[in-house]
């Protein structure tokens, strides 16, 4: 080996990168080189210097103690739902990959694909904002007011105002979801120990077949009853609101107070 | 074991090693704190996401690199442009070796540099050039190892490195120089 291939392998070498021939190869170079050898060992000093005088560094004790104290926290409140609205990602994906299972596999089962497809949806939205409810309780009374993008939202499609309390009701938690490839404005409110969602969209693409037509107070509504849920929809204008609750006895005409006329 | 308790032995444990980086990346202390925090509230978030197994010191550093990229790295992005024309390879062997075999310039300059100029010299390194010198010199990572942290090409990570300790040696001379710890060999 020439002692310019020697130095080409000089940084390889010096950081164990080198293959094992080549490292062989090198030390018989230096073996009876000393200049190149002079060289080697400067370099592998210098790395070790530079090592040896750059990483001291006063402990950090005091840092590992105030993560452990925040991961504590995190621990004790997961949060964050009902103030950020996307943290359904995951919940909405896997309602979405259900639906395409259950499209494929229950086609012929009428019932059973009417409820995985139309129903399930809102249903495993309304549950999955009850456990990260009753996770996080927002204290009462005042419950959280409405997500300005979520006001800004229903305000796009329907001039009204949302009330923060309807009597019997508190708003807990809104975010926005995608179901049936429709946006919705997903409102949450807590009734004593039952809970209701309200989803706001247009209604247009939706298709909720199988409901029964009820009227309450003049109104007409439509009404299903699933295994664990109850689920009413009624429209306004261009607009669906679809309430869900796992309370079978709540009268959900109740929620439609929430929205006044501007 | 708890998903925390394991958390702690795992990932905690490098805590001094992410501190040590992140002092050098972004320069203060404060940052620095921020950012290992910042890194290991990520990494408890994303704990299910880790491979049992892998190599968890280097998950960790590459979170805390894509934070680093991300949120704190100087805002100007021109190229960063270093002129090493004159600098030989060998420059800081070189110039040593001219000060005569008699007085072991070599010994005498390595026990002269002190820890802060050291860290000094490395925190003046331009930030590509800095990431992977640090991850190279101070916290032992291989090529590999750096090129998936940093997300380089493994000779992007060869070339940065070579030319990161070639800007090293000489800021580290110079400063010799300027401080009188070695006289400059006659031109």
């Amino acid at each position: 080996m020439t002692c310019e291939e020697a130095l080409r392998r000089l940084y390889d070498v010096i950081d164990k990168e080198a293959s094992e021939i080549d490292v062989k190869e090198v030390q018989e170079h230096l073996a009876h080189c000393e200049n190149c050898m002079a060289r080697y060992e400067f370099e592998a000093m210098f790395k070790t210097f530079v090592h040896d005088k750059a990483s001291t560094t006063a402990k950090a004790d005091d840092l590992r103690n105030r993560i452990l104290n925040r991961i504590d926290d995190a621990d004790e409140k997961p949060s964050g739902f009902f103030r950020r609205p996307f943290r359904y990602q995951a919940v909405i994906l896997a309602a979405a990959a259900a639906l395409v299972l259950c499209v494929v596999a229950a086609f012929s089962v009428a019932g059973y694909y009417r409820y995985h497809t139309f129903i399930e949806p809102f249903e495993q939205s309304h549950m999955a904002g009850v456990h990260e409810y009753h996770a996080n309780p927002v204290p009462e009374p005042g419950g959280n007011p409405c997500d300005p993008e979520v006001l800004a939202f229903i305000r796009s499609s329907i001039p009204v105002s949302v009330n923060d309390s309807i009597p019997g009701y508190v708003m807990v938690g809104s975010c926005l979801d995608n179901i049936q490839n429709n946006r919705f404005a997903h409102l949450t409110f807590a009734h004593g120990q039952s809970m209701v969602s309200l989803f706001v969209g247009n209604s247009d693409n939706v298709s909720l077949p199988g409901f029964e037509q009820v009227t309450v107070d003049g109104s007409d509504y439509y009404r299903y009853t699933c295994e664990n849920c109850q689920i009413m929809y009624w429209k306004e204008g261009s607009m669906i609101m679809i309430a869900v609750s796992e309370d079978k006895t709540l009268p959900l005409p109740e929620v439609r107070t929430v929205f006044s006329a501007i | 074991m708890s998903k925390k308790e394991k958390f702690e032995a795992e990932a905690l444990v490098h805590v001094d090693s992410l501190y040590r980086t992140a002092l050098r990346m972004t320069k203060n202390e404060n940052d620095a704190d921020d950012l290992v925090q910042e890194t290991l509230m990520k990494a408890y978030r994303f704990w299910d996401k880790f491979e049992e197994g892998s190599n968890c010191r280097a998950w960790l550093f590459k979170i805390m690199t894509n934070i680093f990229i991300n949120n704190y790295r100087a805002k100007s992005r021109a190229p960063q442009v270093v002129d090493l024309q004159d600098v030989d390879d060998d420059f800081l062997f070189g110039q040593l070796s001219a000060l005569g075999p008699s007085d072991n310039p070599e010994q005498h300059f390595f026990a002269k540099v002190f820890d802060d100029d050291v860290k000094g010299a490395i925190e003046e390194l331009p930030e590509d050039f800095r990431l992977v010198v640090v991850l190279s010199f101070l916290e032992g990572f291989s090529y590999q190892e750096i090129a998936d942290i940093a997300g380089l090409q493994i000779g992007t990570v060869k070339s940065r490195l070579h030319r990161g300790r070639k800007l090293l040696q000489k800021a580290l001379w110079d400063y010799a120089v300027k401080n009188g710890f070695i006289k400059e060999a006659a031109k």
